[in-house]
């Protein structure tokens, strides 16, 4: 994982993509217990390009070029199924602004605080989300203030305290 | 039965103070535990059709 990650700091170096974090699953597990998950989703700043549009191909091609190849959605990068995941929208895009650095091993990287985790998944909806909610409400610190106020602004009350019943 | 409500109880507060000294753990710990849950998940899932493979890390 630690390989891994340099490979996306090396990105970073190059400038083909912009600020990164780690989100999703293995995000959730930075502050929660182990459990068992297979992808490493990373959430990712790519500047569009003169049309406005936001295309992959520059950061495939440069993956390419180091040896790593896509398979599926994934590009497997040091043994590890890399899925990347453009912000998106709003609320992704405050997520990776406010993503946190870390370290691991030795090299540093980001990862999506808990409360943006929680907003994401609640945003997402699917089941997997739902029981992602349940496991960073009961095990990760939350920040309380900062997550009403994110769900406040993003629509997500509702829902929320739908799943929380 | 007070006994096994008693049981049950202490069960049960072991099993939290288990998943927190988990939640605690240095995230390299916890995706060397998450590979290790990957080797005893994949070959049920690999019989269910779905496509995964253990992550071939060295940490």
């Amino acid at each position: 994982m630690e390989k891994a990650l340099g490979v996306l700091n090396e990105l970073v170096r190059r400038g083909i993509i912009g600020r990164y974090a780690i989100g999703g699953a293995m995000g959730a597990l930075f502050y929660t217990e182990p459990f068992s998950t297979f992808d490493l989703d990373i959430f990712v700043f790519i500047r569009p390009g003169d049309a406005g549009l936001i295309s992959l191909s520059p950061l495939y091609s440069a993956l390419s070029d180091m040896g790593y190849e896509p398979e599926g959605e994934c590009v497997d990068i040091e043994g590890i199924p890399v899925q990347f995941l453009v912000a998106y929208n709003d609320l992704a895009v405050e997520a990776l602004d406010e993503s946190v650095a870390i370290k691991y091993g030795d090299t540093d990287t980001y990862v999506l605080k808990a409360e943006y985790l929680v907003a994401i998944a609640l945003q997402t909806g699917r089941p997997k989300d739902r029981e992602r909610v349940r496991l960073l409400r009961d095990e990760a610190p939350l920040d309380q203030q900062r997550l009403s106020t994110i769900l406040d602004r993003f629509g997500l009350r509702k829902r929320w305290m739908e799943w929380m019943i | 039965m007070d006994d096994m409500m008693w049981n049950l109880d202490e069960a049960l507060q072991a099993k939290e103070e288990r998943r927190r000294l988990l939640s605690a753990l240095s995230y390299k710990e916890k995706v060397k535990i998450v590979i290790r849950l990957q080797e005893m998940a994949v070959p049920l899932l690999l019989a269910q059709g779905r496509k995964v493979s253990v992550w071939k890390t060295e940490d």
